[in-house]
């Protein structure tokens, strides 16, 4: 049992109970909507209706208690490349697993509106308070996101104009890149938060203010403290890439991060929904806006005369693509090939850690290849080498590390940071000095004969 | 107020939103001076155009409905007491409405009646 197989699978395991309570919760109508269907006030303790919920609580826990052992066995496997493979596949599966019984229950319910006419007043009309909207339209406060993205910005811009000097500088301008732009996208979430639509549940717009209002501040307080939190985690990733900082306090921030968004975004949501159910539960001239039509399976939004792209989720939490507009078909069918890809990428790493590094001496330099041609040393370049009977301790930077093979910089005790193309089991190694830094290879008679002469 | 959109309904969008705005004025939903949402809130709440939605507006406000100020948007003016063109334009407008009354058998009588049933249920509304 590794311990990075035990952190893997303490990092991933959370996913299913959040999934299972998450999908629980929509048997309590959010807005008079139960499972994803609109139903009115008066029929929502129906018999029929309780049956159906208790059957899909009952449902959804036999899936989750069958994903619930799946895992395990992986704490038995040797190859981090064969648990990435299982975790990633398991993950995938506690996301979707849930929605079977969703997606079946819904329909029943959906047959069962349609069966007994439970027809809403207002019928398949787009409702709009004109006071709420009115009421609601609040002073953004998007000055208080510009601390966080100067913070975000300092690592990516300090690359750009300084920079390590490393080889792997690419990667780390990339993954600097990466938060910022996040800080930024945060932003924008936060924006978008102060467009969504105004929630309707009672002909009295004091309701639909306060409901509005709650989701509103709810979220945006979310988005803020997410922006300030990348930011913040976006120097701690460039003070861990470039070796700053230990890795182990790295890698508590890393799970301190995620841990974090995770608590503030349920906290968010469940604050918004626990209001949701007792604003719709006591309001006294209900309002239905019944768009059931416009939600495949309960889960998908497609209607093509709303002109918005991102809409507030009906299932789960967070928002969804309108699948009837051309914008919102591209980025869902992103969504979707990124989410199939998830239990192939793990293909990638099995052929890093099963395919062996190839070094060839050629007449002008060693040739290393690991899939393609990873590092080409030209001999003239070589100051000096000598022979390693051990190999220092080493953090990696940027590349690959498994038990039997070390691909990409890594900083070494006592020589700094360097490349390492090498298969750590195999007993010796050939140190090269060169003008560009050190690589350390593994010990190869031929190699050593092309160095000698 | 409740605006109600259908949008399987032949009645062009802009025209939903015109009509029902004035609905709103008459019955007393909506009382001068009150601020209306602005026409990218009222195209975000909705979901259409803000092209639609500017078209509603502008109609309102050529008919002295409402007036839109660049600052405070769009609010519902106050009574117009203009009767004059008002009742020219109404006439105009009567006068294909008793046409179609005529067609389809309504007597002067029933159509006195609904006149006053429709403006009785406005009144109520207030």
């Amino acid at each position: 049992m590794s311990f990075m197989t035990v952190i893997l699978l303490i990092l991933f395991y959370p996913i299913l109970p959040i999934m299972y309570f998450m999908m629980r919760n929509e048997v309590k109508p959010r807005k008079n909507i139960v499972l994803g269907v609109t139903l009115a006030r008066a029929v929502l303790n129906e018999p029929d209706v309780k049956d159906l919920t208790s059957r899909f609580v009952r449902e959804l826990r036999n899936y989750t208690l069958l994903v619930a052992f799946l895992p395990f066995p992986v704490l038995f496997v040797q190859r981090s490349s064969i648990v990435m493979l299982i975790l990633m596949n398991w993950l995938l599966l506690a996301i979707v697993a849930p929605y079977i019984p969703y997606t079946k229950y819904h329909r029943k319910l959906k047959t069962l509106k349609n069966e007994r006419e439970w027809t809403l007043g207002t019928g398949q009309k787009t409702l709009i308070d004109t006071n709420a909207a009115v009421r609601n339209d609040i002073q953004r406060s998007d000055g208080l996101f510009v601390a966080p993205m100067v913070i975000s910005a300092l690592p990516f811009v300090y690359e750009l104009a300084a920079g390590t000097g490393l080889e792997a500088q690419i990667y780390i301008r990339i993954g600097c890149g990466v938060f910022l732009l996040t800080t930024i996208m945060f932003y924008y979430l936060y924006r978008l938060v102060h467009r969504q639509r105004t929630e309707i549940i009672d002909e009295d717009s004091t309701y639909n203010t306060v409901l509005t209002r709650i989701r509103r501040t709810n979220w945006a307080r979310f988005w803020l403290q997410a922006a300030w939190l990348n930011g913040l985690y976006s120097l701690v990733f460039w003070l861990g890439i470039t070796g700053r900082v230990a890795m182990t306090l790295f890698l508590a921030a890393t799970v301190l991060y995620t841990a974090f968004i995770l608590w503030a975004a349920l906290k968010a949501e469940f604050a918004t929904r626990k209001m949701q159910y007792k604003l719709a539960a006591g309001s006294p001239t209900p309002l239905y806006m019944d768009e059931d039509d416009h939600w495949i399976n309960g889960m998908f939004y497609y209607n093509p005369h709303d002109n918005r792209t991102l809409i507030s989720n009906r299932v789960g939490m967070g928002m969804t693509m309108n699948m009837g507009k051309p914008a919102g078909k591209i980025i869902a069918g992103f969504a979707l090939v990124c989410i199939l890809a998830m239990p192939f990428l793990p293909i990638w790493i099995i052929a890093e850690e099963f395919t062996p590094l190839k070094i060839e001496v050629t007449d002008t330099a060693l040739v290393i290849t690991h899939l393609s041609e990873v590092a080409r040393i030209d001999t003239a370049d070589i100051e000096s080498f000598e022979l390693l009977e051990e190999l220092p301790r080493s953090r990696k930077i940027v590349g690959s590390a498994f038990p039997d093979l070390r691909k990409g910089t890594f900083d070494a005790d006592g020589l700094g940071r360097g490349r390492q193309y090498l298969n750590p089991q195999n007993p010796s190694f050939i140190l090269l000095r060169t003008r560009q830094g050190y690589i350390i290879i593994n010990m190869d008679d031929e190699v050593l004969d092309a160095l000698s002469n | 107020m409740i605006l109600s959109l259908d949008f399987s309904s032949e009645t062009p969008i802009y025209m939903q939103i015109r009509n029902q705005i004035m609905l709103g004025i008459a019955e007393g939903k909506l009382k001068p001076g009150e601020k209306l949402p602005s026409i990218r809130m009222l195209a975000d709440e909705s979901g259409v155009n803000m092209m639609t939605v500017n078209k509603a507006y502008q109609l309102l406000k050529q008919e002295g409905i409402i007036a839109i100020d660049r600052r405070s948007g769009a609010i519902v003016s106050s009574v117009n007491n203009n009767k004059t063109e008002a009742i020219t334009k109404l006439s105009a407008e009567l006068k294909l409405v008793i046409s179609e009354a005529k067609l389809k058998g309504i007597d002067k009588a029933e159509m006195r009646d609904l006149l006053d049933c429709l403006y009785e249920e406005m009144e109520g509304g207030k």
